[in-house]
């Protein structure tokens, strides 16, 4: 009966301690969940007339051609093509043209560049006699890929507030995609796009190249003729942070 | 000298003449070398594809301000109902581009959300007013989108994208090489959906502001807000904070305005804001205000800053301790109400207890099933049978010689009883 008082006794100070306790154990689990990742909220004022701020993509090739650089011909050996897409901007803006001075009006959104890509075949529509697919046995060593490089071009910039650059060795349609340009919901919150003189705007370039090996050890059934293998779609999209950073 | 002035004047005619169509002929040749750089030029900037999406505040999306009055493309439509919203989709590029609208799914793999390749179910829901359509270069269009649930599908919440995808209308990549491989490439402008099915009772914004803390942060001082997002909806909202010293209330820093970023549907968020550095530390008075669409939340809080981070950490260790401690109380207090001892025992013992429990189970479990060794089994359970049968006879034989001893010792007690006669005698 003395032990059962006496339990009676502990019980309320270990829960008040346990409940004392407990509270920093869950605003600290508040605190470094993925949703609630402290984010810098910025300051500042803005104006009622001036343009918002839309991210726009620009520069993204319709039909890029992969050809050989030394204008060799295909005579069955592995035979590399390759292009550059030098022209791809992300900014943001008041308007489509560059540097405008705009607003975000308190709603500032960060965007992210994606690349994916479709099937994983290069065909010619008039004869399949050097058909291949991504993942195809190379004559010398290794496999068919399209190899996508993603890096700033020379004599442009992306702002430091990117994660710029990416490479991608495809192979397989389903892979994840890549991203060549990510900046955050704060950094852009960082730049000063609505002020009267030196205002600020986030942009990146980039340039792509892109490269392929079409596999030696095949015979065209045409030979002499031209061959334009059509292969995978690239789709390179903007992704606006809707979703928490 | 008149032919000989004739002559030089014509020889002058003559050069100046070869001047000129040599200035001409280099105008021409500069003129076309400008005129072809600048065809290529267009042709390069014309193989560009480039879009821009802007979702329009507002829409039809009357008692709703909460969710739809914002750049953000967040609807709550009932079944059976129609809501709509307005997006405008504008060109970069110096081409025509093939637009084209849908609603795809958001994947999520290792904790990264990008765009899905399939369609999501809410696709089917949808309505462009116009869709597959030519934008001309650099113009912009206005589209309205509405999204009809059907009666029967149940409460939900979508996580998708609205997808804008431009593509060149004509084949524009032209090479002379013998063998070329040609890819595609289409620009896409990816906006992020949140579509919830059901009533907007249901879907009402709810959030409320929990608490607020001082810290530091790269030598400078910040203010965290708590934002406790309770309602089923998305949130992002904007606010402000003014600060009141509560020993000196003419000592007032703010409105400082700070914005967030989204906060998932039931769920906590911290958001950081700046202060001044004239904010010293002791009591504040801390006016927090916090608004999505038309909905406004306001909280008072009183609070001793320090802007130490050293502090923080050192408390927050201490209550740990404090709640390890409690657990601690727990455990004593069960055991003194169920009467058993919580017997501290070492850990070596408490693993050589589990290795030999564990052992009998194995042991247990992994008797021969055979026939033959349950043979042999039995025969050495009768051979330790008969052993102890034998044991036993020969105790049985020797027992009577042994029994005397016990059975003289009442006679070696006689003398004990005998004694208190003698006392007596």
């Amino acid at each position: 009966m003395n032990n059962r008082l006496k339990a009676f006794a502990i019980l309320p100070i270990a829960a008040s301690l346990t409940f004392f306790g407990l509270q920093v154990v869950t605003s600290s689990v508040a605190a470094t969940s993925s949703g609630s990742t402290p984010t810098d909220a910025s300051t500042g004022a803005t104006a009622a007339t001036i343009e918002d701020c839309d991210w726009y993509l620009d520069g993204v090739e319709g039909e890029i051609a992969l050809v050989a650089e030394d204008a060799m011909e295909y005579v069955g050996d592995d035979y590399t093509l390759s292009a550059d897409n030098d022209g791809i901007e992300v900014y943001f803006s008041g308007t489509e043209t560059e540097d405008e001075r705009c607003s975000f009006y308190d709603d500032v959104m960060g965007a992210a560049v994606e690349v994916s890509w479709t099937t994983a075949a290069f065909t010619s529509t008039t004869d399949d006699s050097l058909d291949w697919d991504l993942g195809d046995a190379l004559e010398t060593s290794g496999v068919s890929s399209l190899d996508v490089t993603y890096s700033t071009p020379v004599g442009s910039s992306c702002d430091a507030a990117f994660t710029a650059g990416a490479v991608a060795s495809i192979t397989d349609p389903s892979a994840s995609p890549i991203a060549p340009a990510t900046i955050t919901n704060t950094a852009t919150g960082s730049f000063n796009p609505s002020a009267l003189s030196g205002a600020t705007f986030a942009k990146c370039s980039l340039a792509a190249n892109y490269s392929v090996v079409l596999p030696g050890g095949r015979t065209p059934t045409s030979p002499g003729s031209s061959y334009v293998f059509t292969g995978p779609r690239l789709i390179t999209t903007i992704v606006v942070n809707d979703p928490e950073e | 000298m008149e032919p000989l002035v004739f002559s030089q004047i014509a020889n002058e005619k003559a050069k100046s003449m070869k001047k000129r169509v040599a200035s001409t002929a280099l105008l021409l040749a500069f003129l076309t070398v400008t005129s072809f750089g600048g065809i290529n030029h267009t042709e390069s900037v014309a193989a560009g594809l480039g879009i821009s999406v802007r979702v329009i505040p507002g829409g039809n999306q009357v008692g709703q301000e909460a969710v739809g009055a914002n750049k953000r493309m967040w609807m709550i439509v009932k079944q059976g109902d129609t809501r709509s919203r307005e997006i405008q989709i504008s060109s970069t590029s110096s081409i025509s581009q093939l637009i084209s609208f849908s609603i795809v799914d958001a994947v999520t793999i290792n904790g990264v959300t990008s765009v899905g390749k399939t369609l999501n179910e809410a696709n089917s829901w949808a309505q462009f007013s116009q869709n597959n359509f030519i934008l001309q270069a650099g113009a912009r269009k206005t589209v309205s989108m509405e999204i009809s649930v059907p009666n029967g599908i149940g409460d939900k919440a979508v996580e998708a994208y609205l997808v804008a995808s431009a593509e060149s209308p004509k084949p524009s990549a032209q090479t002379n090489a013998q063998y070329s491989a040609v890819v595609k490439g289409q620009a896409r402008f990816a906006h992020g959906l949140f579509l919830a099915v059901g009533d907007y009772e249901k879907f009402r914004v709810n959030f409320s502001i929990d608490d607020v803390k001082d810290t530091r942060r790269n030598g400078k001082k910040k203010l965290q807000i708590f934002i406790n997002n309770k309602g089923l909806t998305p949130i992002a909202p904007s606010g402000d904070v003014t600060l009141q010293n509560a020993d000196f209330p003419d000592l007032r820093f703010g409105p400082i305005r700070y914005l967030t970023a989204r906060v998932n549907p039931e769920s906590k968020a911290v958001f950081v804001v700046d202060l001044p550095e004239e904010v010293i530390p002791g009591r504040w008075k801390i006016f927090v205000k916090a608004s999505q669409g038309n909905v406004t939340e306001t909280k008072v809080f009183e609070k001793t800053l320090r802007f130490s981070k050293w502090f923080d950490i050192l408390f927050n260790i201490g209550r740990v301790f404090v709640f390890i401690i409690g657990l601690i109380l727990f455990r004593k207090s069960w055991h003194l109400f169920r009467g058993t001892s919580p017997a501290p025992q070492s850990l070596t013992k408490k693993a050589r207890s589990f290795l030999r429990s564990l052992r009998e189970r194995v042991n247990s479990k992994a008797k021969p099933e055979n026939s033959q060794s349950r043979k042999i089994e039995s025969d050495i359970d009768a051979e330790v049978e008969r052993f102890l049968e034998e044991i036993r006879t020969r105790r049985k034989k020797a027992s009577p010689k042994k029994a005397s001893p016990k059975k003289a010792s009442p006679k070696k007690a006689s003398p004990k009883k005998a004694s208190p006669k003698k006392a007596r005698a």
